[in-house]
Order: C-alpha cells, then sequence, then structure tokens
C-alpha cells in the first residue's frame, strides 16, 4: 500500500530554494489528512548541511542522496535515483516545483514509471479520497480544476510561489542515505561549464520603485520612455523574458522566476500580460500596478491596481505626473 | 542529418468570458490557430543548423486537418516536409507517445521542440518524448552548436539569474528551446504562398500502431473558469486622470 507523501527538495547553488518550503507545508497539510508520513528527498553532492536544515522543515523523514555523480545536474542520473526512491518508498502523492529540477523531473519519471503526473499546478484538494487539482490553461487566461484518475503515484508539480509557506513545527526527522546506484546507466550528455552574465550597474532587488516593461511597449524605440518614467519616479527599470531576450534591455533587468525575483514597495507592470513565468518573479512587491490593453490579461489577477489601455500613452502622461509631484521630486534628488 | 522539429498548433488566445467545458475538453471563442510560440523558435534554430550541418528539417505535429495550414507556413520557414499525425491526444502523454511513435517511423537525428505550450502549458511533452525513445534531452536551451567531436553538440541551457550552463549531449537527442533565444527571420510573401501548395503529409495512429483512445484519459475535468480572486481594482480616466491617481498611490506607498 502506499504509505506517504514524497516532496523533492529543489536547491539552488549551495541553498534549498524556498519552493521546497512551499511543497513541505502544502505536503505536510496533504500527509495529515491522509493520515501517512512526509518524506522529502534532496540530491546533490556534499550536502549534508541542507539535509540538517529539512529535518527541522516539518517532514517526518529525510533522504538524501549526496553523492560526486550529482554534483552537477544530469538529467539521466537524477531520473535514476528518484525513480529508485519512488519505487522504494512507494508514494501516494509525490509533489516537486513547476521549477528548475521539477519540470524536467516531473515528466522524466512519470513517462519511466508509468505514473500519472499533473504538472503547472496552483491548487490541490482532497475532497472524499478524490484529488482535485487547479491549474492554469491558455497561458494563464483560464484555471481549470481536474480529477486525476489514473495510476499511482500521483506526480504533481505546483508553480513557485502559489501555496502558502507555513511555518511548520519542527519534529525530530529521521535523516537516511539512499543509495545512488548508476550501474548499467549509460551518461549520453555531460556538462562542460557554467556562464554568468556579468551583473549590471543597477542592483534591481534593492530598488523601492520598478517600471518594468513588457512587449506592450511595441518598439525598441519606445524603452526610452519607460527610462524616462523610472528617472521621474527615482526607480529601476526592469522587463519581461521577452524584451531581455530580444536585447532591447540587459538581461540583467529580466524580471521573472529564470531571471531576478524582486519585492519592491512599487512594481508597475507596464505590457506585460503576467505569464506565471514573470509573476513569480515580482508577486511579493508591496504595491502593483499594472497597465495592459488586455483586461483578460493574468496580470491583473496579482496588480493591485490595473488601468485598461495603451502603455505608449499612459506612461508618458504618467511620467508628467510624477514629475510634478514635490514627494517623488525629494526621492529623485536623493538619488 | 535529419532534425525533426515537434510543434504545436494552438489557438492565439482565449480571451473571451465565453469559455466552457464540454466533457473533457474547453471550449470557447478562441483566436486563429498559430504555431506555439517556443516550437517556433525551435524550427528557427533547426532551420539555422541545418544550413550549418547539412540535411532537412521535418515538422512533425499531433492535431487536426485545420492545423495544416499552420503547418505549410512553417516549411515556408525553411522545413522540407510537415507530418501531421491525425490524432486529438487526450493528455501529453498520449501526444508523446504518438510523436515518438511517429518519429521512429521518420529517423531523426536531433528533435528539437519549445519549452511549453501556450494553451496546455505542461512543459510535458518534449522530456516525455526523449524518455520514450530513450534519448538524452536537454530542457531550457538556448543556443545549439555543433559539438567538438563528430556526433555531438554543445547547448547552453539556462539555469535562472543570468546563469548558463554548458552541455555537451551526443546525438541523437532531444532539446527544449526557450522563446525569443534567436531573432526569427523573416518570411517572404513569395515562400509563404509557394508553402501553401506544399502537401502536409498525414501519419494515421493505426499506421503508428497506437489506440489514441485505449489508455484513456488520467484526467477529468470539473470546471474552467477565470482566475479573479484577486482582481486588481480598476481606474479609469483618461492618461492625464489616471496618471494622477497612480501618482498619489505611489507617493502613499513609499
Amino acid at each position: 500500500m502506499p504509505d506517504c507523501v514524497l516532496v523533492l527538495a529543489e536547491r539552488r547553488e549551495y541553498e534549498l530554494d524556498n519552493i521546497t518550503y512551499e511543497l513541505l507545508g502544502k505536503g505536510r497539510e496533504l500527509a495529515d489528512q491522509l493520515g501517512v508520513e512526509l518524506k522529502v528527498l534532496v540530491l546533490g553532492y556534499q550536502i549534508a548541511e541542507q539535509a540538517k536544515t529539512l529535518a527541522r522543515a516539518g517532514a517526518d523523514s529525510v533522504l538524501v542522496a549526496d553523492d560526486a555523480q550529482l554534483k552537477d545536474y544530469n538529467p539521466a542520473v537524477y531520473r535514476r535515483v528518484i525513480c529508485d526512491v519512488v519505487k522504494d518508498v512507494n508514494p501516494r502523492l509525490f509533489t516537486l516545483g513547476h521549477f528548475f529540477l521539477g519540470i524536467e523531473m516531473g515528466p522524466s519519471v512519470a513517462t519511466t514509471l508509468g505514473a500519472t503526473l499533473t504538472s503547472n499546478c496552483v491548487d490541490l484538494e482532497l475532497a472524499g479520497g478524490k484529488i482535485v487539482v487547479t491549474r492554469p490553461a491558455y497561458n494563464g487566461t483560464v484555471h481549470v480544476k481536474i480529477e486525476i484518475e489514473g495510476a499511482l503515484p500521483y506526480i504533481i508539480s505546483f508553480q513557485k510561489g502559489v501555496l502558502p509557506r507555513r511555518v511548520l513545527p519542527a519534529r525530530p526527522a529521521l535523516i537516511s542515505a539512499v543509495p545512488v546506484t548508476t550501474g548499467g546507466l549509460v551518461i549520453l550528455s555531460r556538462v562542460m561549464g557554467i556562464r554568468q552574465v556579468p551583473t549590471g550597474e543597477v542592483d534591481l532587488t534593492k530598488a523601492d520603485i520598478i517600471v518594468s516593461l513588457g512587449r506592450g511597449i511595441g518598439s525598441r524605440e519606445n524603452i526610452q520612455m519607460g527610462k524616462d518614467l523610472a528617472a521621474a519616479l527615482g526607480g529601476a527599470i526592469g522587463c519581461s523574458r521577452h524584451l531581455a531576450d530580444s536585447g532591447w534591455l540587459p538581461p540583467e533587468c529580466h524580471v521573472g522566476m529564470e531571471g531576478k525575483t524582486v519585492a519592491p514597495k512599487v512594481y508597475i507592470a507596464c505590457g506585460i500580460s503576467g505569464a506565471s513565468h514573470h509573476v513569480g518573479g515580482m508577486r511579493d512587491s508591496d504595491l502593483i500596478i499594472a497597465i495592459n490593453t488586455d483586461p483578460n490579461a493574468p496580470i491583473f489577477n496579482v496588480a493591485h491596481y490595473g488601468i485598461i489601455g495603451d502603455v505608449r500613452e499612459i506612461i508618458p502622461a504618467l511620467t508628467e505626473a510624477a514629475l510634478k509631484s514635490s514627494k517623488l521630486a525629494r526621492i529623485r534628488k536623493d538619488k | 542529418m535529419r532534425i525533426i522539429v515537434l510543434l504545436k498548433v494552438v489557438p492565439s488566445n482565449v480571451a473571451s468570458p465565453h469559455t466552457a467545458r464540454t466533457g473533457d475538453r474547453i471550449t470557447g471563442k478562441f483566436g486563429p490557430l498559430v504555431m506555439n510560440e517556443s516550437d517556433e523558435y525551435a524550427l528557427e534554430h533547426a532551420v539555422t543548423l541545418s544550413e550549418t550541418l547539412g540535411g532537412e528539417v521535418v515538422i512533425l505535429s499531433a492535431g487536426g486537418k485545420t492545423s495544416e495550414k499552420v503547418l505549410a507556413k512553417g516549411m515556408a520557414r525553411g522545413a522540407a516536409r510537415s507530418v501531421r499525425v491525425g490524432a486529438n491526444p487526450p493528455d501529453p502523454e498520449m501526444t508523446a507517445t504518438l510523436l515518438a511513435g511517429a518519429a521512429r517511423k521518420l529517423g531523426f537525428d536531433l528533435i528539437l521542440t519549445g519549452v511549453e505550450s501556450a494553451d496546455v502549458m505542461a512543459s510535458r511533452v518534449g522530456i516525455s518524448t526523449a524518455e520514450k525513445l530513450g534519448i538524452p534531452f536537454v530542457y531550457s536551451v538556448r543556443e545549439i552548436k555543433p559539438g567538438e567531436s563528430e556526433g555531438t553538440l554543445l547547448v547552453s541551457k539556462e539555469l535562472g539569474g543570468g546563469i548558463t550552463q554548458m552541455v555537451e549531449t551526443k546525438l541523437p537527442a532531444l532539446l527544449c528551446v526557450q522563446a525569443c533565444s534567436v531573432p526569427l527571420s523573416l518570411v517572404s510573401v513569395t515562400r509563404l504562398l509557394r508553402a501553401r501548395d506544399q502537401a502536409v503529409e498525414v501519419f494515421t495512429t493505426k499506421e503508428l500502431g497506437v489506440d489514441e483512445t485505449g489508455r484513456g484519459t488520467s484526467v477529468k475535468l470539473l470546471s474552467v473558469f477565470h482566475p479573479d480572486k484577486n482582481r486588481a481594482k480598476i481606474i479609469t480616466g483618461t492618461p492625464p486622470e489616471v496618471s494622477a491617481r497612480i501618482v498619489s498611490l505611489i507617493e502613499e506607498a513609499i
């Protein structure tokens, strides 16, 4: 009989990513409802400290795969270890992040084991023995509720930042090592190196006000409009993935899960639709104002205030209004 | 060198309040059919690579006949052939089964696809297809170059926060490409017109030996709704009016 809820921990460099704690919070709730143990699996090399941190994070047991073969991420090796653990502990639910590691391991493990994967979820409820999840569709313009059926285990990945991060009472969790056996595995890809984009002059994560531009800005020439607004507010300029990738703004301006995670006092999203990748990098901002022509744009689900309109008309008017404000003038002067 | 591009044809948007559920499908007023964004970038990478390494690009898609116009546009972008698996798969796992079967039938050295489809948003089909074919995959790819030794590629994979990992992979392999990772080349009207006359080849599920409905869906769609729980307060007025309101909100917040 399946007898636990298993969570896959996600690491960034040498720290556990917050998604891990979000998954543990939900995992605890589900394990208690089902009356089963909550286990967490972490993979890497020389990660004893992280295992100890995990042991204080609300799980009943911590499974640690600590091996030199797991130093650099290789999908084939990670898949082998995770599949071995899943077969061994036989979870009813296996939850992971719809994030760097989980987004790859979800389909990889599910297809290998013939398990049932539901990815990119924002919520999960247990309703009378049934598992009902909520997930976005059609660029996030709608959400769907689905009941999961099919072969166990149910593998469910969650977006980062959607599950409430609960402070769980620490319980003395058992830490145990899991074997890393890669015998017979043919390694067809290997990591050759790491490249880091140099950080620019402005550290976006320290800005109080961010004016962030998306595709709605229309053209490269209009970027200056956004920069003028940022200057008038004494703030910094950010952007969506599309603009950074198109080279309209440098990569360090990219706000989102793959870019910078920011939480300024004021975040103004200009012509940004609000894909989950972007929202994951700014949803904790104190005041979010969104300007977009599409009233159904998902950005309006995270914004506190919205303006339905063309950013190319609103931004110049807003710049003018900001320049008239004496309070903002003081901030500009301090900068 | 044969490069297969797994390309999904999707509605351009679903911005309609009339979205509803019909059985396990979402129905509603959708925009015109287009190439899924990250898949279109995968096609761009594929065409560029085939120009460097020689060989041909074949588009592979699972879907109904209405998708053929879009698949023909893919040939205008530089693909030699477009193949459609005539099916309406109920879930991404079945899509992967069909695409893996068709890829095996076609033969390939490399498969490229996007990281996510705009409609289902599962980020699933690429990796599951690779696993079914037993070939290595690299996800979130931005650059693809020939590797130092023959039969290898050197790709850069995004790790977030401006960090990129360089990965060498042996061929055959499957790469999931990020949107916007290269500029899309412009396609001339002449090529678009010429491509309209090129036939899209069709594989049936029977030919592939897959019973599309056999496995059944692993999900039951209960409801579709617009996520409006935390709907923003909408400020209305002329640009100067809304601007004055925003400035006072900012003044309060800082």
